[in-house]
């Protein structure tokens, strides 16, 4: 140290370092030396690949091939291996023919081309057609998920599965978006089989194999468009002499019987998966192939309830049946309107198969405690029934308030009643509810069964056109769940039905994804609420019009609702008349603008509508399904006199709800004595036709009513 | 060290101008465990590094002005080498004659290390340990900067796990880990070549 301290006084201070602590450390870090990391020393940064740098590129750049893995299915004309495809990172499907002729090529090629010309979510999307080095073609395409819709069935039947009947029947209506999509595109799959639809965990659904796929030609189907497909170069190359489809699933007219393949040729085989889900079963057996494609030939279908135990709802198995009919002209004319089937079933099942549930459970329960099951029914019955005459009385005299409207003092008491109702309303469904949850607490389930019950109720609300109670109702249930998707899907159609398009748009929005089938009516309720984002104001007449043309199809009783619905708050029934004028047009398509003579007056005796002298005016229906309250859209117009002279019209059936005092039928299409019959008689005092236009005329089967014949 | 690069003053310029303390106290900070890592591996007791470290210092302190840096590629670390070599000689030698008799035995063991190390091996232990000592200090720097999986997955590639298992230790993409060790290299080969620069 002496020596140190000899120099000390010309040395910077800090040489004097290292305390106890540095010294540890200082210790460690010599232990703890990495010698390994020298070889970094000498390197430049220049010199680091980069392919681990930025793996994409370098994949994309060095590897550009699709490494195949292994086969993952094998059918009658083609063989899919897994592969992974370095470029994208993602596992695709490669598809290669079994038969590697060049005509085998070719026909496999077709394929690959009809499949990617069809750019549909519900239809598996090619990303590329392809050849080897040594000209092997092969086309790549998503990989799909390994469950088939046979496997879901499969899996229903037996009872393993999570997945209900309405779920199945979700992954229907999307196949038959597939090939309706497919249909516009002047192609039809001739293939579709449960086996051919996959199913993905998130509810993605695929129409796939599109190996049979054929391209009508018919000329006036040929929808012009420069990127249709080309019929003549893909429709020589089916397989000739080959059984052409599934045996099981194929229509009639693909095994054998002579009868063009179309179409319905499709929509036969939706109706064949349609039974498949429902039985779990084909609709034709046979013990061999031969047998199954007479049974085919001879339409031997196995009645629906013979091929399970499970009852079934009737609605779906009329359905079935229809779509499953010998003759194309007496199946669906087409896949739209086989899904607006389903959807109609699907829309009503939520509540009758809840309310079946729920009866269930007061049945299990009374045998439980038949004392507090009684206790419930009769609280239960007395609250709601009690409610709903409440409403219905209130409803009156709103009726009768309305028409005094002009006084305010009315319109306050009016607003009074109203708040008074939903008060008394939502505690009725209060206390009903607190009622069966205390008494059947031991079942989770009880909750959802009651707001069911109440969406049912709602549903029927709607049907019977009163529309604030059934809004009323949807309120009551989201009160308590907020979530619950039925209500909110009621309610969002209730706010369709009000031109209310924002809120329905929220509505919509928050149960897209547990009820699908509403999807499209969300996006348009979403176009519409940019068009009028105010929502206490209506649509006028041109837009309304303009809205029902873009609803999808099988939404006709949406359009049937806004008409009630204008009716109902309409203050004045001609302005409303204007609305049933336009609604002529959307039922009578052929009828040109010009040639529609409408004239509406309000007099003493009664409302007078004429429509005569309107060429091609024929329908007076209304455009929903038999269902509707309402048979002719003419009935909203509360009519005394109706002129329908020199029209069209031949069917007066519909009419039958309308109590008129005089028809003129002058010169129209009506020739028989049936029709007339068909009339309501408790008004009627007077029948106009021509002379001759009947030519057997009882005139006694019309007790007071005057049948006149004019020259 | 390139001609082209001295243009700006290094450390041990700076250092080497007896008036620029701050440069001192950081060359000091840089170099004392380095030598500290030397003189370890010349086999002197922890106990006594900190009196060698000081000679060493100051014999450097007090040399800088005879020290021709950059001149025939001779560089700062193999004078301090050659600095650090002679006063561990002279404290071997110093505490073998101090020493008594009976305990002959253990200090010739604990020199004959030490006498059995050549000039050319001094140099290349030197050379070996600043090159260690260098990468090791700017992993520390590293480690800074990264924050996640990135150093792990770097030391345990050091350590040549394959990557498919640190992926899976780490619950990331082998893609991930190779990108991540790469980032930590290329970053670690930029800092090499900072302290490089300003340190040698």
């Amino acid at each position: 140290m002496a020596f140190f301290n000899s120099f000390s006084e010309n040395l910077p201070y800090c040489i004097f370092m290292a305390d106890t602590n540095s010294k540890i450390e200082r210790e460690k870090l010599v232990d703890e030396l990495n010698p390994q990391l020298e070889i970094f020393y000498d390197l430049d940064k220049e010199n680091l690949e980069d392919s681990a740098l930025y793996p994409i590129q370098s994949k994309i750049l060095e590897n550009p091939d699709i490494k195949e893995l292994c086969e993952i299915a094998r059918g009658g004309e083609k063989f899919i291996i897994k592969a992974y495809d370095s470029k994208a990172d993602r596992h695709i499907a490669v598809a290669r023919p079994i038969d590697t002729s060049q005509e085998g090529n070719e026909r496999f090629l077709r394929e690959a081309r009809i499949t990617a010309s069809l750019e549909h979510p519900n239809i598996s999307s090619v990303y590329d057609i392809s050849a080897d080095s040594d000209n092997q073609a092969y086309f790549t395409t998503e990989l799909l998920e390994d469950k088939s819709l046979q496997d879901l069935v499969k899996d229903f039947h037996s009872g393993e599965t999570d997945y209900k009947l309405e779920d199945l029947l979700d992954v229907l209506v999307k196949v038959c978006d597939a090939v309706a999509y497919a249909h516009s595109r002047n192609v039809i799959h001739l293939d579709i089989k449960p086996e051919n639809i996959q199913v993905g965990t998130y509810g993605n659904v695929l129409l796939i194999d599109w190996g049979l796929a054929k391209i009508l030609t018919e000329k006036d189907d040929i929808y012009l468009n420069e990127s249709d497909l080309d019929a003549d170069t893909l429709n020589t190359m089916t397989l000739n002499g080959t059984l052409k489809g599934t045996p099981g699933f194929m229509a009639p007219e693909q095994a054998g019987f002579n009868m063009k393949k179309n179409k319905q040729t499709d929509v036969y085989a939706l109706g064949a998966v349609l039974y498949y889900i429902l039985t779990g079963k084909a609709h034709i057996q046979g013990d061999t192939l031969m047998e199954v494609l007479r049974n085919t030939c001879l339409s031997k279908v196995t009645p629906i309830h013979k091929a399970t135990d499970k009852e079934l709802p009737s609605s779906l198995t009329a359905v079935c049946e229809k779509a499953l009919s010998f003759m194309q002209e007496d199946r669906y004319p087409d896949s739209v309107s086989f899904k607006a089937e389903i959807q109609a079933y699907l829309r009503g099942f939520a509540t009758k198969a809840e309310e079946a549930g729920f009866s269930k459970q007061l049945a299990l329960l009374y045998r439980r405690k038949p004392l507090i099951c009684q206790v419930i029914v009769t609280a239960m019955i007395v609250i709601i029934s009690g409610t709903f005459i409440f409403v219905r009385t209130l409803s009156q005299s709103e009726a009768k308030a309305v028409l005094e409207k002009q006084n305010a003092e009315k319109n306050l008491e009016l607003f009074k009643v109203e708040k008074r109702k939903r008060d008394l309303i939502e505690s009725k469904v209060d206390e009903a509810l607190n009622v069966f949850v205390k008494n059947l607490n031991d079942d989770k389930l009880v909750e959802d069964k009651f707001a069911s019950l109440f969406v049912g109720a709602s549903i029927s609300n709607s049907r019977a056109l009163d529309f604030e109670n059934a809004m009323l109702l949807c309120d009551s249930v989201l009160k308590k769940y907020p979530n619950n998707s039925k209500a909110l899907s009621e309610k969002a159609y209730l706010y369709l039905i009000d031109h209310k398009f924002v809120a329905a748009r929220e509505a919509f929005w928050a149960c897209a994804t547990e009820a699908p089938h509403v999807f499209e009516l969300g996006r348009m309720s979403m176009r519409y609420s940019k068009l009028k984002p105010d929502d206490s104001v209506r649509m006028d007449l041109d837009t309304t019009m303009r809205f029902i043309n873009e609803l999808p199809t099988g939404r006709d009783w949406l359009a049937m609702y806004l008409l009630v619905r204008e009716k109902q708050l309409s203050d004045s029934i001609s302005d409303y008349s204007k609305w049933v004028k336009e609604f002529l047009f959307l039922l009578n398509k052929n009828m040109k603008r010009n040639e529609l003579n409408f004239s509406f007056e309000q007099t003493n005796a009664g409302n007078k509508l004429s429509l005569a002298g309107s060429k091609n005016l024929t329908n007076l229906m209304q455009l929903s399904g038999y269902k509707f309250p309402l048979k002719s859209i003419l009935e909203t117009l509360e009519l005394s006199f109706l002129n329908l002279s020199h029209t069209e019209v031949k069917n007066l059936v519909h009419l039958r709800e309308m109590k008129l005092k005089e028809i003129n039928l002058y010169d129209c299409a009506v020739t028989n004595m049936a029709q007339l019959q068909t009339l309501n008689k408790e008004k009627l005092r007077l029948i106009i036709i021509k002379k001759g236009q009947i030519p057997i005329l009882d005139k006694n089967v019309f007790k007071g009513v005057e049948l006149r014949e004019l020259d | 060290m390139t001609e082209e690069k001295n243009t700006r003053l290094t450390l041990i310029q700076r250092a080497m101008n007896q008036d620029d303390e701050s440069a001192w106290n950081e060359l000091v900070g840089v170099y004392n465990n380095y030598i500290f890592v030397i003189i370890r591996k010349m086999n002197v007791p922890t106990d006594d590094c900190d009196d060698l470290l000081q000679q060493i210092f100051i014999k450097i302190w007090k040399g800088f002005s005879d020290f021709e840096y950059g001149k025939n590629r001779s560089k700062f670390r193999t004078w301090l080498g050659a600095v650090s070599h002679s006063v561990v000689y002279d404290y071997f030698r110093k505490k073998k004659s101090l020493s008594s008799k009976q305990t002959m035995a253990a200090e010739e063991s604990l020199s004959s290390n030490f006498s059995s190390i050549t000039e050319p091996e001094i140099e290349e232990i030197v050379e070996r340990e600043w090159r260690i000592y260098i990468s090791n200090l700017a992993m520390q720097n590293v480690k800074k900067i990264f924050s996640g999986n990135a150093i792990e997955a770097f030391e345990l590639s050091m350590k040549e796990v394959p990557g498919e298992k640190i992926a899976s230790q780490l619950g990331i993409t082998l893609d991930s880990v190779y990108m991540l060790k790469s980032r930590v290299k290329k970053r670690l080969i930029e800092e090499i070549k900072m302290l490089k620069e300003h340190y040698e």
